[in-house]
């Protein structure tokens, strides 16, 4: 077990940019993911923290030793692969053998590494065969199996069920949390899926354009995104311009409402504000309503109804209701309705535009 | 890259069954190239069981009895008299032999014995025959002598009674068979014997050179090991394209007798060597111009194999603590590892069936491919020639399936990122001996191309280095050497053919890979065999076959191809056509079949779609088909060697024919006009496609979401 430090880890591929001066901590046994956009640079930081690839600048630390200039093979860094990358010629129980074998580990040792690793990836029924011979969700548990093997300080994950389909990657992210939470293993966890990375990391960094924009546990991650770009790349979200009034509070356009600024909020001309569609909730009037507005459609998706509402000032909000509630409401399209929303559901910061996504 | 990745068809195009056309055409293809490829490569096999031999004693008795008998009953008796009393005491005594072997007695004395002595032998053991069976030997002996040493007046006195075929028989005393003898002369004869050991030690030595030496080639390449790596890629392909055994009499200018190397510098001006004894004439020789010739087509082999590696998995085996060498032995070289032995079978088969080379520089190191060619140039023993092509790639084709067999549980599909390399480092140390042998051995290939552009300029090699233009010349008489392979003339012979054959084998190629991939017929598995089969199979066997078979294909004499332009065209034509077939096919699979049925849609016919659709989107096979048949017809020995007749005089013949026979300069005058023309084509070629592609003609293809 051991943290992993980048300090303004930098690498250029000729004229691209793929990673700018990215600093990031992750504490030990913790579980980071990485999100971003395609070709953000998620895949280059976790090759040059595992040595395939060398940064231009900056360093890379684990357990609080330098490792940038080890070779991979030195690093004790267990890493799976997207591709999987399993030995085509070697059966199961081979591959997660591979790096006991290198090190010159006794046979019966090895054997018994093995079977546990089998057992802990539910796979030990089947440790003879190839992986030719194996389905894309249990190739992956072998390439987890593999990683682990020889019992790495940390563990990197390059978007590994993006080749699975929806319903084997929500079971098996679950199984990769458990399985990573049982051997304690500090991981590092790519994907651009964002759900995955809210519903098993203890913290996710969001990455644009090779930097790192914001990080933090889902739940704040989530309820309070620091830009633009956090807010719509995470979820669906409300983006509302809005202005400082001069006299510490801000003023959200076309709703009317005034927040308290909050504390540390950087200066900045115009700000914007992110209100997640669940957090919209619509009334017929009453007391505490910000605004009024007309109902444009509803679109009923099983669980939730969205609903799209025509704001005097801003062009259109986006509200997510329970079809429970809904049901009972009797709202038709182009009836008035009232637009709630409490001040803590409002995420603040300053626009820089509709940059990024 | 067409060849990297094909995008494949699912669907098949729906071709209405009432396409008559198409499927017509498709029987009449499959029939041109069965003729053409598959007859005579079966003629090769069924040659090699061709026996003539003399008839066994009874045998020659029973014809002997035959004819005797069709001589009218009157003049019979007297006829047979007048025959026996005309034989000589040697005769004589070679019927007593034989008429004792038909009664079934030992021949008591030595047959090798001088004549007189056995003379004298066969009357002591006439006279010493037991009386009972003294009639039955006089019965004999008559017919003895007459079939051993009377049996031409006796044909000629019957003749009109025989056919051809028994006359021939009855005159040279001599039958047709299928036998396995060529097949046991191979094991029995000395001389073969000693060249079958010959050709394996140099098909094993060429195999631990070549090998070695593409795979450093290919891995320094793809792992960007080597400085320069798209250039030493593109240098290490140039060979392919060089005219045949320029390596070996460029070795030869270089290290041979009168070799710059050898005598000029180390003997002459160093003197730390005896130019005479010590040169590269023999086994060495030919190892050094076989490792210069065969790396290409083993680079081409393992490239590919290690750009289709998944680098991913190196990095895998690295981050779980394998260090770089344990990387290599561990993933990368298994990875290799059928890339490898197809390589090594290749190499081997490319070697065994090597004879240019040795011809040229191998002195005194008879291999098995020399004898088939003096075996058919010098002899026209084609029955033994054929056996030993046999012989020549029965190793490899066992090599083949062992290592096949061997190798069949670790068969695999590799998926994910395939062909996208790692980026760890090669150590230092590794990348300095491989870098030295990538310089070191293209150093030698350009050393090679510079010695025979010299070579070609310089008057007499190692004796009088003055410039001339004499050997481009028709007119000079270089060393009384006969005129008409002097000059150019043999070069435009050269171009004329291949020129001939280059459309023609583009076309067809295209026409094949269409048949295969968008008819389809229900005997497209075959034709494609058939197709490919020139592709591994050794050049000698399928020009032995050409020649065995249009000598007189099907039994008749009238068709005979054997000497005109006609039969180089086709072998030239027939035998590289596969290149643009695999070509034209990976094409296909890419082009989304439904272009092709929008055509069918609009009313067009099998063949108007594949006129109009199909030939404009394929210009880039057709010429690439097209190209390679040029190339090899203008470089290609092993096959149309055995084809050319006195009129028909190629370059590549007559570039093995001047290095054979120590005519260095026209050798190299030959060559380099040979390359200037392959390059001038080839730059041709590339300046067109790059035309088209500017002027935005050719479609960029329609790739399927994979
Ligand atoms: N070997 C390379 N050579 C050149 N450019 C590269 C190389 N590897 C990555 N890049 C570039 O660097 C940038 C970041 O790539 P990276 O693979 O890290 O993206 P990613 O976030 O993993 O994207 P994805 O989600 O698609 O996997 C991209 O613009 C990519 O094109
Ligand atoms: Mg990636």
């Amino acid at each position: 077990m051991a943290d992993l430090v980048l300090d303004t880890v930098t690498k250029r591929f000729g004229p691209t940019t793929a990673l700018d001066a990215v600093s990031i901590a992750v504490r030990s046994g913790e579980f980071v993911s990485l999100v971003g956009a395609s070709g953000c640079g998620k895949t280059t930081l976790l090759r040059i923290v595992a040595g395939f690839t060398r940064a231009d600048r900056g360093t890379v630390s684990v357990a609080g030793v330098r490792v940038d200039t080890l070779p991979p093979h030195r690093r004790e860094i267990g890493f799976v692969f997207q591709s999987y990358a399993l030995f085509p010629t070697k059966t199961v129980a081979q591959n997660i053998a591979f790096g006991l074998h290198l090190k010159r580990a006794p046979k019966r040792e090895i054997a018994a590494r093995v079977a546990e690793l089998a057992a802990l990836v539910r796979l030990d029924d089947i440790t003879g065969r190839y992986p030719h011979q194996l389905s894309g969700g249990q190739q992956q548990r072998v390439a987890l199996a593999r990683a682990l093997a020889p019992g790495p300080k940390l563990l990197l994950l390059d978007e590994p069920l993006s080749a699975l389909d929806a319903r084997i990657r929500a079971h098996l992210r679950t199984e990769i949390r458990r399985i990573v939470e049982q051997t304690g293993v500090t991981a590092v966890y790519v994907t651009h899926d964002q759900e995955e990375a809210l519903s098993i990391s203890d913290r996710v960094a969001v990455m644009d354009r090779g930097r790192i924009v914001q990080e933090d546990d889902p739940v704040s991650l989530y309820r309070k995104p620091q830009s633009r770009f956090v807010a719509e790349f995470l979820g669906e979200s409300n983006i509302l311009p809005a202005r400082s009034d001069g006299n510490g509070a801000l003023i959200v356009d076309g709703l009317g409402a005034r927040l308290p600024r909050p504390a540390g909020l950087p200066v900045a001309e115009v700000y914007a504000v992110s209100v997640r569609p669940e957090s919209v909730v619509l009334g017929n009037g009453g007391a505490g309503a910000l605004a009024q507005g007309r109902l444009v459609s509803a679109d009923f998706l099983g669980a939730a109804v969205r609903l799209r509402v025509a704001v005097d000032g801003i062009a259109e909000l986006t509200a997510l209701c329970p079809s429970v509630h809904w049901a009972k409401s009797g709202v038709g399209a182009g009836g008035p309705v009232s637009v709630h929303v409490a001040p803590e559901d409002m995420a603040v910061f300053p626009d820089t535009g509709a940059a990024g996504a | 890259m067409w060849h990297r990745k094909t995008w494949p068809c699912s669907r098949t195009p729906g071709l209405p069954v009432r396409d008559l056309a198409g499927h017509a055409i498709a029987v009449a293809v499959t029939a041109l190239v069965l003729l053409f490829i598959a007859v005579p490569l079966g003629a090769v096999l069924l040659e090699s069981f061709h026996v003539a031999g003399p008839l066994p004693l009874e045998g020659l008795k029973r014809i002997t009895v035959e004819a005797i008998a069709l001589i009218p009953e009157e003049e019979r008796d007297e006829a047979v008299q007048r025959w026996v009393d005309s034989a000589d005491d040697r005769q004589w005594m070679d019927g007593v032999a034989a008429a004792l072997e038909l009664i079934g007695e030992e021949v008591p004395w030595n047959r090798a014995a001088n004549y007189d002595d056995q003379i004298a032998a066969a009357r002591d053991a006439v006279s010493a025959l037991p009386p009972d069976r003294r009639a039955a030997f006089d019965a004999e002996l008559p017919i003895a002598v007459i079939m051993l040493h009377k049996r031409i007046p006796l044909a000629f006195a019957v003749r009109d009674r025989l056919d051809e075929d028994q006359f021939a028989t009855l005159r040279t005393g001599a039958e047709e068979r299928l036998a396995l003898d060529h097949y046991r002369a191979f094991l029995e004869e000395p001389r073969l014997q000693n060249a079958a050991k010959n050709s394996l030690m140099l098909a094993g030595l060429a195999c631990l050179l070549v090998v070695p030496v593409a795979f450093l080639l290919a891995y320094g390449v793809n792992r960007a090991a080597v400085p320069f790596a798209t250039t030493v890629r593109f240098a290490a392909l140039v060979p392919l394209v060089s005219p045949p055994v320029i390596m070996a009499f460029a070795a030869i200018l270089l290290f041979g007798r009168q070799g710059v190397i050898t005598n000029d510098l180390l003997d002459h001006a160093l003197g730390l060597i005896d130019a005479d004894t010590d040169n590269l004439y023999g086994i060495g020789g030919v190892v050094l111009a076989q490792l210069l010739s065969f790396t290409p087509p083993a680079f081409i082999i393992l490239d590919n194999a290690l750009a289709r590696q998944d680098g991913r998995l190196e990095e895998a085996a690295a981050s779980q603590g394998a260090g770089p060498w344990a990387v290599f032995r561990r993933v990368t070289l298994p990875m290799a590892a059928p890339g490898l032995v197809r390589a090594v079978i290749l190499v081997f088969i490319l070697s065994m069936t090597d004879f240019g080379n040795p011809l040229v520089i191998g002195r005194d190191f008879p291999v098995v491919a020399g004898i088939v060619y003096d075996e058919m140039i010098g002899f026209s023993n084609t029955p033994l020639s054929a056996a030993l092509c046999i012989w020549l790639i029965l190793p490899a084709i066992v090599a083949y399936l062992v290592l096949e067999a061997a190798m069949g549980r670790k068969r695999y599909t590799s998926a994910g990122d395939t062909g996208v390399a790692t980026e760890l480092p090669v150590p230092r140390p590794a990348r300095l001996g491989i870098a030295s042998v990538t310089y070191l051995y293209l150093g030698l290939v350009s050393l090679v191309y510079l010695t025979v552009v010299v070579g070609s300029v310089t008057r007499v090699w190692g004796q009088d280095f003055s410039l001339t233009f004499d050997h481009f010349r028709e007119t000079s008489s270089v060393y009384g050497y006969v005129a008409s392979e002097q000059g150019l003339s043999s070069v435009w012979q050269s171009i004329r053919i291949a020129a001939m054959a280059a459309p023609l084998g583009g076309i067809l190629a295209l026409i094949i890979a269409y048949i295969i991939e968008r008819v389809r017929p229900p005997g497209r598995n075959l034709l494609n065999f058939v197709v490919l089969l020139p592709a591994v199979l050794p050049g000698v066997i399928f020009g032995v076959g050409y020649l065995v078979f249009f000598n007189a294909p099907l039994g008749m004499p009238e068709l005979a191809l054997t000497g005109t332009s006609a039969i180089l065209v086709a072998n030239i034509l027939f035998g590289n056509m596969f290149v643009g077939v695999l070509a034209g096919r990976a094409l296909l699979q890419r082009y989304d079949a439904s272009i092709e049925e929008a055509a069918a849609s609009l009313g067009a016919s099998t063949v108007e779609r594949f006129v109009r659709v199909t030939m404009p989107m394929m210009r880039h096979a057709i010429l690439l088909g097209a190209l390679y048949v040029f190339i090899d017809g203008l470089t290609t020995l092993s096959a149309v060697v055995f084809l050319v007749g006195p009129e028909h005089d190629l370059a590549s013949v007559a570039i093995f024919d001047h290095a054979s026979n120590a005519y260095y300069g026209l050798a190299c005058a030959k060559s380099v006009a040979i390359l200037a023309t392959v390059a001038l084509v080839m730059g041709a070629m590339g300046l067109s496609e790059r035309i088209a592609r500017a002027r935005g003609r050719v479609l960029a293809p329609a790739r399927r979401p994979a």
